[in-house]
């Protein structure tokens, strides 16, 4: 149970506080993942139409033949990729890579997040390549 | 109990990472990776619908990377809910709609999986 959540309510991702851009990487992380999870729903009834035949499945692609949809596409890749290279470096801290060895405090004390923050860049980077790429691709720039 | 889904929560994330990325980049980027890879020009098309359809590497890879997907998705969402919803009573009311809405998702994408695989009809 975790009562200052309880307390700030949805609120409470908005507010990093010391947390710098970590913080706000857990605030995307929650929205995408909700997404995603909106997304996977919606795909598993969308598929069902292939049950029907092939009229129904054309009925159903032709649907999805508008920019709108084109652009939630977009917005799906985007959600992947932003939610999948941040949960690599998730699952890299979880398992205690590059959060540092522990040490005697000594001031200036150096927190854990200075140590992760290289590995957050470099994910992010990788993240932003990689969704302009499929950017270039999924709305037809190229 | 809670470090075992814990558990499987992290061993979902690398198997939606690879299953779902495959998925992506074959549905998706045909006209990017398509200058590396062999991959469908229409992979919507109804021919290449029904050719993944028979494919078994395929409909396994669906039926795992749904498995996959939901529990994390589900995980996820309960976890999120249990932190404005604190008690055990709500806990229960979370958890179980969560387990409900996963089985009924996964029974349907699993049955249309499954169907259109053994009672493909003839090319």
């Amino acid at each position: 149970m975790n009562k200052e959540a309880a307390r700030l309510g949805v609120y409470g991702w908005l507010r990093s506080g010391k947390r710098g851009i970590e913080g706000y990487l857990f605030l995307l992380h929650r929205i995408t993942g909700i997404a995603l999870l909106a997304f996977l729903c919606m795909h598993v009834f969308v598929s069902l139409t292939r049950l029907f035949g092939e009229q129904a499945w054309a009925w159903a692609m032709a649907m999805t033949h508008s920019v709108l949809i084109e652009l939630l596409e977009y917005a799906v890749f985007v959600a992947f990729i932003f939610h999948a290279f941040n949960g690599i470096r998730l699952i890299a801290i979880e398992l205690g890579f590059v959060v540092g060895r522990p040490a005697e405090p000594v001031f200036p004390y150096k927190g854990s997040i200075t140590k992760q923050r290289p590995l957050t860049i470099t994910i992010m980077v990788v993240a932003g390549v990689l969704i302009l790429m499929g950017g270039l691709e999924l709305l037809r720039l190229t | 109990m809670q470090s075992r889904y814990w558990f499987w929560m992290l061993l979902s994330a690398p198997v939606i990472l690879i299953l779902l990325g495959w998925h992506m980049a074959i549905m998706h980027l045909e006209g990017l990776l398509g200058h590396m890879v062999s991959i469908s020009a229409q992979p919507l098309a109804w021919e290449d619908v029904m050719a993944r359809g028979r494919n078994v590497f395929v409909v396994t890879s669906y039926v795992l990377l749904l498995g996959a997907g939901l529990f994390h998705g589900f995980f996820g969402l309960r976890t999120i809910l249990m932190e404005y919803w604190p008690g055990k009573a709500a806990e229960k009311v979370i958890s179980r709609s969560c387990l409900v809405a996963g089985i009924i998702l996964f029974s349907v994408g699993t049955y249309t999986t499954l169907t259109f695989h053994f009672f493909l009809p003839a090319p």
